[in-house]
């Protein structure tokens, strides 16, 4: 005779599958699921017996979640798509001929203070106009731009792979990497005295790196922190 | 000179105890029931499996791969063992609690607190 014997809810064992690392994952699934088969169930009645193994799962997942290196991660990431979403805008803007006089008039176009730009409310305040325009992807595209990026990430790996950086300085050495172009045009702009016509290919030439790099940066950094964590 | 690892965390010491009392059996559940049991303490497996990892780590105990059950869903048990070195160090933090101990003068002064 088949006798109905409950389960451990399915979605809090498909929760716990998904998020508990792969060298414990096994161990502490088992655990929870012969304790709830062998114990709970028994002492506390079908139902209870189900919300303590969603409590077991919610308390394991949580404490896996929120581990130094999962939270660098996220952090990692969230900044990532944020400097990316931000350099979008401003290259978007410098490309959609939005005549905002104000932020047109300002002074750090013509002195290589670019960063500026992002402390303008007024910028912000063009978000949906900017995003809501037409554009093309060539918008993001510039030669010169591409060039270098490839470049200094070929060189980032390979000296990488080579010297097999810490984390640190890693995240380090990327940053002056994907930098070097805003400081090339800040130094450009300071010696030289350019028209507004000029200064448009080299600004793009200082954000458009920065938004070529810091994607590749990111996952080298989270790959290294993970194989970190690993060894350690 | 002293050295951290020789010391032994709250947790860890009862975790290294319980691995030591229950002997072939300690794995998983049947460390948690015991701390329930004995001490009255719901620990949660995240925190069991931090605490035997840490300790395997700095060398107190050992692990192995058991037996896998229906119960388990298949999935194998891993059972832990203490090693000397564990021993070594629930003697050492025995001694060091027994020294601090001798030093509260009785029952009666340890009230006055």
């Amino acid at each position: 005779m088949n006798e109905f014997k409950p389960q451990p809810p399915r979605i809090a064992s498909m929760l716990l599958q998904g998020i508990l690392p792969h060298n414990v994952r096994d161990d502490i699934c088992g655990d929870l699921e012969e304790e709830f088969n062998r114990y709970i169930l028994t002492e506390k009645g079908v139902v209870r017996a189900k919300i303590w193994f969603w409590g077991q799962c919610l308390k394991t997942c949580t404490r896996y979640l929120m581990t130094t290196p999962r939270l660098l991660s996220f952090l990692a990431i969230f900044m990532t798509v944020l400097m990316l979403a931000a350099l979008s805008m401003s290259i978007l803007f410098m490309s959609s001929g939005i005549d905002d006089e104000y932020i047109i008039s300002q002074s750090f176009w013509l002195n290589g203070r670019v960063h500026q730009l992002f402390f303008e409310p007024a910028f912000w305040s063009l978000a949906s106009e900017i995003f809501g325009g037409d554009f093309t992807l060539a918008s993001f595209i510039d030669v010169r731009s591409v060039l270098f990026s490839m470049t200094a990430l070929c060189v980032l790996r390979r000296l990488d792979n080579k010297f097999d950086y810490h984390i640190t300085n890693y995240i380090g050495l990327g940053l002056c990497i994907m930098l070097a172009p805003y400081v090339y045009g800040y130094v450009i702009f300071q010696v030289n005295d350019l028209a507004l016509k000029q200064a448009g290919p080299l600004i793009a030439f200082m954000l458009l790196p920065i938004m070529y790099m810091a994607g590749p940066i990111c996952f080298g950094a989270i790959k290294k922190l993970n194989r970190h964590t690993r060894f350690q | 000179m002293a050295n951290k690892q020789s010391y032994l965390g709250e947790f860890e010491h009862l975790v290294l105890l319980s691995v030591m009392v229950l002997g072939a059996d300690a794995y998983g559940v049947s460390i948690r029931r015991h701390l329930k049991t004995v001490i009255d303490r719901d620990v949660s497996i995240g925190a069991l499996y931090a605490t035997a990892q840490r300790l395997e780590k700095k060398g107190l105990i050992t692990s192995r791969k058991g037996e896998a059950t229906p119960e388990r869903g298949g999935k194998a048990k891993r059972y832990f063992d203490i090693t000397a070195d564990g021993v070594g160090c629930l003697k050492q933090t025995r001694a060091r609690l027994e020294q601090m101990w001798e030093r509260v003068p009785t029952l009666f002064t340890l009230r006055e607190y």
